[in-house]
Formats: structure tokens, C-alpha cells, sequence
């Protein structure tokens, strides 16, 4: 009986204080936020319950429209592209298919070590009217108006970041390969080549299925990265112009501490949540299906 | 008895002495005053304040000073949770507007008429003593007047191309395609962070449309957003950029970028706000700076004023509505001193033209800065939107909509009825109670 209590003593005392922390700096943060989306507050002064109305007011919001849009496009190009480009550069560099390759390894991983505000503020510099890439394009065609014509298009705003993302973050996903390349013993790879195997059957029988669970994990990190994107997007055109490049996390920011409205930041918020919950849960059915197929 | 009396008489004397004794010693107790102020000391435009608050401390050494500097919008939400907290300190930065309606809402303000005779208050540009709160109240006294539209002029690159100061619009646009066969931009203008086109050129222009009675009574909802004024306003702005007055990709533009452009001798006007001048200084050199000029905003057709800019109050502190006997005392001593006369000599020093009315004749202003105080004391001063309006409806609504329109991608018309639709639901001003 002693020992039983002793031992959940024991057990309390090792759970409740992290118990505690994630409690009060996750779930009740969670909580208010849900339930602040039910309701009208400027942040002060009485709080208006409303319902479902700021769950409403999303189905119609032109605003937030085009911040999905644009989270999934990050999602694509998060792990249609800097997951599968990490990938191979990992893997080139691995299989030292370059010459020179700790350079190489350096260079694809500095972007990352930057802050995303000086990224933006660097990749400004490269596209803005007065930026270096239009002040060469208009020193060769002549053409003294010339300016980045993709920046004011409500379909293509979106492009140029999504190329300065892929240039920045892919790294991250190239040194998780890598490590997790460096994990395979050598002695399996050449006992592959001795029986015959070329570099594709060692692709596909060896590396591949032993990947398949960091591909899962740097998914997961993709997905849910993509959803809260935020501080590059603000530095580098903070959803402009004309709302062209909005995202969730930027809009939901704005709503919530520039036009003090906390009710529908709040409710943004959980719509962001829920979509990172919906996007993981997909990818985990995703991968299993595959792992078992 | 009377030995009893006179012991009684003593007695009482030496207490009341003591009494007053201990009162004096009181009113020249120190008295500490929290600060709380929306300030970046590295920010050379701050420079002025430190030289402020020495002088100060120098004249009243028994009010100390206790200040706590936060700037940007990080400011804003530390304060708002003071608030909710119902702790807030003794002095702290207001806007005379929306943007400090977490603690105007809250009666957490003094009103500072008790303290404002006529005599002081004709000290200041009249301009700063429009009412503040809903029952006339006056929160804080503006040091200064943010001026949001002016024309700035590179005289010597008129003179280059032959060209005098455009009294119209039409005049400007037809001085266009002799800038732009030089290799140069008409206008330097920047848009990128969306503010600029409301602030700066959307405000002057619906003031010369429809004057601040129009806006007031749109405010209200007795006229609209559709009327006539608000909708060609818009129109103007997407004439000039039809007219190609500013650089391409205008509205990626960062604002730094085109007035840095006109530094550079790349433009021929700036349209920027007053509080510039000290950038322009800073940033050309000695005989570029010497060669530029302020005017105003040409005249456009159809406009009801003439001449106008528009303008908003500059941010200041503010007492705390709890403050009471030598506390408010110290602390009125404090933004009488600093938004006085020793503070706004200090200020004017530092480049700045404060409200409070000084013989200019004392300080060596440069020719442009002369002419920038020649022309906003000459000048009728329209609203400035986004300090009239709610911040959601303007941000997110009217300003991207500008930019739209001046991509192409929207009507004036279509934006006006969008803002006046947002308006109508949501802004404080149709719903106040």
C-alpha cells in the first residue's frame, strides 16, 4: 500500500511540474485562444460572445482566401520541393558525386544560419525597382521602366518568395538526410556493389526504405513550418502588395495586434491549428499506406 | 490656570510649527514619476530628447524620472496588458486618437483643460486644441504636427530641364514626358508598406475634394464613401500613375528607396511628409540640400480647397487620470517643461518645428526648412485618414485597395464601395453609443 503511494508520489513529482509548464504555456493559451474565437474583443473592455460568427466571416473573407491559397503553395513547395531537393543534394554529396563537397555541404547550408528578416531584406535588395537584378536587366535591354512585372501579379505575387523559401530552408532538410546518410554503414553499400547491385538498385533496395522514416518526420517539420510561415513573408512584402502574397500567419497577426480585433485573430489562429493537425494526420495516413504497400 | 493656559497655548504653537515643518519638508520631498515612453534613443530623430530631459532635471531636481523606452508596436502591447491591468504609470505616450483607445476608452487619461489657460494655450498653433475625447477633452499637447503632404523640389534639376513649380496637377503631368526623355522620374514616390498612398496623398486629396466638414459628416454616416469627393480622390491618384508621375513599380517601392532616389538626382519631386526635411538633410549634400525647395500640393480639378495639406498630432505623454496633489503637480511641470518653451527650443534646435510658437529669427534655419514653416503656417490642414478612422477598415481594406487600384486591378469606384461597406458594419465612428 506504502510502496504503491510512494510510487505515485514518485510519479507526480516527475510528471506535474513539466505537466504544469506545458499547461500553462500550451494548453491554456489553446483554450482562451478558442475561446476568444467565439467572441468580438478589441483587447480591452468587455468581451461581445458572437458565436460562430468569425468562423463565418473566414467561409467569405477574400483575405484569408488568398492566405490559403498562398500556405499551400508553401506546403507544396515545402515538400514537393526543398524535401526532395534536400534529398538529392544529400545524397550527391554523400556519394561524393561532386568534387569539393564540404564546400558545396557550407554553401547550401549557410541560408539557413541567416536570419529569415535579413534573407528578406537581402532577396529585397535583389528584386526591388532599384535592386540589383532590374537595374542588369535594364542596363541590357534598354528598357529604363523595367521592373519585376511578377510582383504585381495577384496570380504570380506568390512566386519569388516561394523561390527565396526553397533557396533558404532546403538546406535544413539536406543535413537531416545527410546525417541520417552518414548513419548507413558503408560495409552494406559495398556488400550491395560486390553482389551486383548498380547505383540505382542501392538507391532503391538500401537507402530509400531506410530513409522512409526521416522523409516522414522532415514532412511533418515541413508542414507544420509551412503553416506558421510568417517572419520572412512580413519582412519581405508583409502580404503585399493589395493582399497578393498574404498568409495565415501574417493576416491572423495583423487582425489580431494591429486592428485589434482578437476575436477573429483567434479564430484564424485555430483555422491554423486545425489545418496543421488535418495536414499531418494526411501525411502520416500517407506514409503508412506506402510503408505498407 | 492661566499657567495651564499659556502650557496649552505653547504647546499647541509648537505643534502647528511642527506641522508646517513637516509639510514644507514634504513639498520639497522628492517626488518620482514613472515613464513609460514609445522612443528609440538610437534612432538619431530621438536625439533631441535626452539634451530635453537634462535640461529638465537641471531646473527640477526633486522630480526624478524613471523611464522605461519601448518602441515600435512592441509598445503598444506592453501597454495594452498594463491596462488591463489597471496598472499603468504616471506619464506614458498617447495618440489624440484611435490608436491609444485602450486607455481612452478606459478614462485612464487625464484631462489636461484644467491646467490649459487661454493665455498658455495661445502660446501653440491652434491646430492642437481640437477636442480629443468625445466631451472635449484635451489628453496630451502635441510637440508637433505631423505634416503628411508635401512636394519636395530639386530646383536645380527644374532648371536643367527648363521647368517652373507646376500650380496644377495637369501642369505636372505635362512636365512628364520632358523629365522622363532625361532619364529621370517625375515624382518620386514610394508605396510598398501600403501606408503611403492613404496617409500621404489619399488625405490631401479628399480634403481639396471635400473638405473636413464632408469628412466629418461621412464619419458620422451622413454622407459616404461612395460620394463624389471620396471616389474621385481615388480617381487622381490612379490619373497619376496613368500619367506615369512615378517610378515604375511604385508600389514596390520602399519609401526610404524614393526619397533616396530623389537624393540621388533621379527625380525631380518628392511627394513625402514633413517630417523628411531632417532625412534630406542628413542624407544630400550641402549643395544638393541647399538647391531643394517645399511647395504644395499643385491644385487639382474640381477641388473645393485650395492650397491645403493634411496633417495629424503628434504623439506626446499623457498624465495618468489617477494622478492627484504633488504628483500631478511634478508631473505638469514635466510636459509643461518639455512641450514649453525650453522643450520646444530644444526641439526646434534639433530640426524639428514644434506647435509651440517661437521667434524663429533666434535659431539658423536652412532655406529649406524655412520654407517648409512658411508653407504648413500658410497652409489649411486636412484630415489624415488613418488617424480618423479604424485601423482594420484603413490597413486592411483601403489601403491595399489603393495599391490595387493603382495596379490596375480594381475601379476607385469598387474600393469606395468596398471601404464604405466596412465602414458602415464596423467603424467606431458610425457606431459610437
Amino acid at each position: 500500500m506504502v510502496n504503491a503511494r510512494s510510487k505515485r508520489r514518485s510519479y507526480l513529482s516527475f510528471v506535474l511540474p513539466a505537466f504544469i509548464i506545458y499547461a500553462t504555456i500550451m494548453v491554456f493559451p489553446l483554450v482562451f485562444t478558442l475561446g476568444l474565437s467565439f467572441t468580438k474583443w478589441k483587447g480591452f473592455g468587455p468581451i461581445e460572445f458572437v458565436g460562430l460568427q468569425n468562423y463565418v466571416r473566414l467561409l467569405s473573407d477574400p483575405v484569408f482566401h488568398i492566405g490559403l491559397r498562398n500556405n499551400i503553395l508553401i506546403v507544396l513547395i515545402s515538400v514537393f520541393g526543398q524535401i526532395p531537393l534536400g534529398f538529392l543534394l544529400a545524397y550527391m554529396l554523400h556519394r561524393r558525386m561532386v568534387k569539393g563537397a564540404k564546400l558545396f555541404e557550407i554553401m547550401i547550408f549557410l541560408p539557413i544560419t541567416i536570419s529569415s528578416v535579413i534573407v528578406a531584406q537581402l532577396w529585397n535588395r535583389v528584386f526591388a525597382p532599384v535592386g540589383i537584378l532590374p537595374t542588369i536587366i535594364r542596363q541590357i535591354t534598354g528598357n529604363q521602366d523595367y521592373i519585376m512585372k511578377i510582383f504585381e501579379s495577384k496570380d504570380f505575387a506568390f512566386v519569388p518568395i516561394m523561390f527565396v523559401l526553397l533557396w533558404q530552408h532546403t538546406s535544413l532538410y539536406m543535413v537531416i538526410f545527410l546525417a541520417n546518410l552518414q548513419r548507413i554503414p558503408e560495409s552494406i553499400i559495398e556488400a550491395a556493389k560486390i553482389e551486383g547491385a548498380n547505383e540505382g538498385t542501392i538507391f532503391l533496395k538500401i537507402i530509400a526504405p531506410i530513409l522512409a522514416p526521416v522523409a516522414f518526420i522532415n514532412s511533418i517539420l515541413a508542414i507544420s513550418g509551412s503553416f506558421k510561415s510568417f517572419d520572412l513573408i512580413y519582412s519581405m512584402t508583409g502580404g503585399g502588395p493589395a493582399h497578393f502574397t498574404e498568409v495565415m500567419a501574417v493576416y491572423m497577426y495583423n487582425t489580431t495586434f494591429v486592428f485589434q480585433n482578437y476575436g477573429y485573430g483567434s479564430a484564424i489562429s485555430i483555422v491554423i491549428i486545425l489545418f496543421i493537425v488535418l495536414a499531418i494526420w494526411l501525411t502520416k495516413v500517407m506514409t503508412n499506406r506506402l510503408n505498407m504497400g | 490656570m492661566r499657567s495651564k493656559m499659556k502650557v496649552f497655548i505653547i504647546a499647541l504653537f509648537a505643534l502647528v510649527t511642527l506641522g508646517l515643518g513637516a509639510q514644507n519638508a514634504s513639498s520639497n520631498a522628492p517626488i518620482t514619476l514613472t515613464v513609460y515612453m514609445q522612443n528609440d534613443l538610437a534612432n538619431p530623430q530621438s536625439a533631441y530628447w535626452p539634451v530635453t530631459v537634462e535640461a529638465f532635471q537641471k531646473k527640477y531636481p526633486n522630480i526624478k524620472l524613471e523611464f522605461e523606452y519601448v518602441s515600435g508596436e512592441e509598445f503598444h502591447q506592453k501597454f495594452q496588458a498594463m491596462a488591463a491591468s489597471g496598472d499603468i504609470p504616471d506619464l506614458f505616450t498617447c495618440y489624440a486618437g484611435a490608436r491609444s483607445g485602450y486607455i481612452l476608452d478606459r478614462g485612464m487619461v487625464k484631462d489636461l483643460r484644467p491646467y490649459l489657460t487661454d493665455s498658455f494655450k495661445s502660446q501653440y498653433n491652434s491646430a492642437i486644441w481640437q477636442p480629443q475625447g468625445p466631451k472635449g477633452e484635451i489628453y496630451i499637447i502635441s510637440p508637433n504636427m505631423a505634416v503628411c503632404t508635401v512636394i519636395y523640389v530639386n530646383t536645380k534639376l527644374q532648371k536643367q530641364l527648363g521647368l517652373s513649380n507646376p500650380k496644377t496637377l495637369d501642369e505636372m503631368i505635362a512636365q512628364v514626358p520632358k523629365i522622363r526623355a532625361a532619364g529621370l522620374d517625375p515624382l518620386a514616390f514610394g508605396n510598398k508598406a501600403q501606408w503611403q498612398a492613404q496617409s500621404l496623398l489619399l488625405s490631401v486629396l479628399v480634403d481639396r475634394m471635400g473638405g473636413t466638414e464632408w469628412f466629418d459628416r461621412a464619419m458620422k454616416g451622413t454622407a459616404k464613401f461612395t460620394d463624389k469627393p471620396f471616389v474621385d480622390a481615388i480617381a487622381v491618384i490612379k490619373k497619376m500613375v496613368d500619367a506615369k508621375l512615378f517610378p515604375a513599380g511604385v508600389n514596390q517601392l520602399e519609401g526610404p528607396q524614393a526619397w533616396g532616389e530623389f537624393v540621388q538626382g533621379k527625380a525631380v519631386y518628392l511627394l513625402d511628409a514633413g517630417w523628411r526635411v531632417s532625412a534630406l538633410k542628413a542624407a544630400a549634400s550641402p549643395s544638393d540640400y541647399a538647391a531643394y525647395a517645399a511647395i504644395a500640393f499643385p491644385a487639382v480639378e474640381g477641388e473645393v480647397v485650395h492650397g491645403s495639406s493634411a496633417a495629424t498630432l503628434g504623439e506626446a505623454l499623457a498624465m495618468n487620470a489617477k494622478l492627484s496633489g504633488a504628483k500631478a503637480d511634478a508631473a505638469w511641470k514635466f510636459l509643461s517643461f518639455i512641450y514649453g518653451k525650453e522643450g520646444s527650443e530644444i526641439l526646434m534646435q534639433y530640426g524639428t518645428v514644434p506647435t509651440y510658437k517661437l521667434d524663429y529669427s533666434k535659431f539658423d534655419i536652412d532655406s529649406l526648412n524655412k520654407q517648409y514653416i512658411n508653407l504648413i503656417n500658410n497652409q489649411t490642414m486636412g484630415y489624415v485618414i488613418d488617424a480618423k478612422m479604424d485601423s482594420e477598415g484603413v490597413n486592411n481594406i483601403l489601403n491595399p485597395g489603393l495599391q490595387a487600384v493603382m495596379m490596375g486591378t480594381k475601379t476607385p469606384a469598387k474600393l469606395a464601395a468596398e471601404y464604405e461597406a466596412w465602414v458602415a458594419a464596423n467603424d467606431s465612428n458610425r457606431h459610437k453609443k
